[in-house]
């Protein structure tokens, strides 16, 4: 009887529709957040008759087969790299990037990361830094008697010494594009390394063409929608309860079986 | 026997319904219905059984080919068609395959394919690829035209087919035509919408109620039959 395995496969593709919705519920909160998705496809058919088989020596043909289906499987779990809300925090280290682009990170591996959170803080050295305490690229560092210090839309960076009238330029921040920001593979802590599916990066400065500009002051909420994710999941938990429901059936249809006398 | 068959396209059924509700939430899946027949059962020769028995056999698979409800996901990639068409999608072997799952992506080099990364075909057959030197995401007309930036990237290949119920389903949402010709859909696709599974849950589950008491009563007629049988020796053997 292959509708258990059926049936199994309707259970586990949503145990893990559940676990996606359950890790954007998780990440409501996270800065640049970007919600993910689950998406299904059926599986193999085995044809019992095909469709347009002939039916008879003159010529006619099947209008329609017997197909049985055997279940359904996960093909992939895609980001929606949709633009998440603004907050205003007025800390002048966190970026909110309004736009496509992502800040370049130096990872400790020397590894290029890219991220969204533009939470940004200065070490001790003086290095604007992620939260991880990663510095960002192009790197850039503020004197220590820069009182105040400004980033303009395009990502110029300016501080106010004191005892200077005019600020000082400390350098531009720049933003990398992907063709397919969706084929960035996620690495945690806020951080997506390049692959093959994302294609190269382009570095510009913000503003250029194709590339978001950046909001001193603010953050990137996350994009995910808590009505959206909570009617998600409970279209998934009772997918899940109506396959319970067929191996129910089906062990109940066994059970008739062997009582057979 | 009758009741064995019986209990045999029951099971089947109740395949067909195991694979509707595993698919309750696959983007773009159709429906099935295993639809029978009476048959008649003639025996070696109708002089020695003029009775005319009956009994059921499954002869094909109905498809509910309604419009799946659409869910607005507000991704600039996923697109469904309103009615009845089929996008074309490059399948395995380089032939063109079908589709009504719009949940699509791009590749590193801005080609557009499906999610298992299959090409995703224009209305002239070729692969799309998407110039995103620009960065914006691409605009996704109701014909199915595809502008960057304002410049023609091709138009999606949506088709349909005089006998849509002849396609057969090859799995990974995909659709097989067996060479049937096919006709440039003139509906509306609509971008940033998703066509949900248009299998209907309460119906599914009746049926498997249905399904699991008939199965029941099946096997109950064939220990009927069983015990008449032995009642039939006894009572001759007796006499």
């Amino acid at each position: 009887m292959r509708a258990l395995s059926i049936a199994a496969s309707g259970m586990q593709a949503q145990q893990m529709n559940v676990d996606v919705i359950s890790h954007n519920i998780a990440n409501m909160n996270t800065t640049g957040y970007k919600r993910q998705r689950a998406e299904f496809e059926d599986m193999l058919y085995q044809n019992v008759e095909r469709p347009g088989a002939t039916s008879s020596s003159n010529g006619t043909v099947l209008p329609m087969g017997i197909q049985l289906g055997s279940g359904v499987r996960a093909d992939a779990v895609g980001r929606i790299t949709e633009q998440g809300g603004m907050s205003q925090t007025g800390n002048a280290y966190d970026l909110a990037i309004d736009g496509r682009g992502y800040i370049q990170v130096t990872l400790p591996s020397g590894q290029t990361g890219y991220t969204r959170a533009g939470n940004l803080a200065v070490n001790a050295d003086g290095q604007i830094v992620t939260a991880d305490g990663y510095p960002i690229e192009p790197a850039i560092t503020v004197p220590q008697e820069a009182t105040a210090v400004q980033v303009s839309r395009d990502g110029i960076v300016e501080a106010t010494l004191t005892g200077q009238t005019a600020p000082q330029q400390l350098g531009q921040l720049e933003l990398a594009t992907f063709v397919n920001p969706q084929g960035l593979e996620a690495i945690g802590d806020n951080l997506y390394l390049e692959t093959p599916a994302s294609g190269q990066p382009n570095t510009a400065t913000p503003g250029s063409p194709g590339v978001g500009t950046l909001m001193q002051g603010y953050l990137e909420l996350s994009n995910v929608n808590a009505v959206e994710e909570i009617s998600s999941l409970i279209v998934a938990q009772r997918a899940y309860e109506m396959n319970a429901r067929v191996i129910t059936a089906a062990d109940e249809m066994l059970q008739t079986t062997t009582q057979v006398r | 026997m009758l009741g064995l068959q019986t209990q045999r396209v029951l099971q089947r059924r109740l395949d067909v319904a195991a694979n509707n509700l595993a698919n309750v939430n696959t983007a773009g899946f159709k429906a099935d219905d295993l639809i029978t027949e009476e048959a008649d059962h003639t025996g070696a020769s109708a002089d020695v059984d003029p009775t005319d028995i009956r009994f059921v056999r499954d002869i094909g698979l109905g498809r509910d080919m309604s419009q799946g409800e659409i869910a607005h996901t507000g991704n600039p990639l996923d697109v469904a068609i309103e009615g009845s068409g089929f996008f074309m999608v490059q399948g395995p072997n380089g032939q063109t395959m079908y589709t009504r799952d719009g949940a699509f992506h791009l590749t590193g080099e801005g080609q557009l394919v499906t999610a298992d990364g299959r090409p995703v075909l224009n209305s002239g057959g070729a692969p799309i690829t998407i110039e995103s030197d620009t960065g914006e995401s691409p605009q996704i007309g109701r014909d199915g035209a595809i502008t960057v930036a304002g410049n023609e990237a091709g138009r999606l290949g949506v088709v349909t087919f005089a006998a849509p119920g002849a396609l057969s389903k090859v799995g990974d949402n995909l659709w097989d035509a067996h060479g049937q010709a096919s006709q440039q859909f003139e509906g509306v696709v609509e971008q940033g919408a998703l066509e949900g599974s248009n299998v209907r849950p309460v119906i599914e589950i009746t049926r498997l109620i249905e399904i699991s008491r008939a199965y029941q009563s099946a096997a109950q007629f064939v220990a009927n039959a069983d015990s008449l049988r032995q009642r039939a020796i006894q009572t001759l053997g007796q006499a």
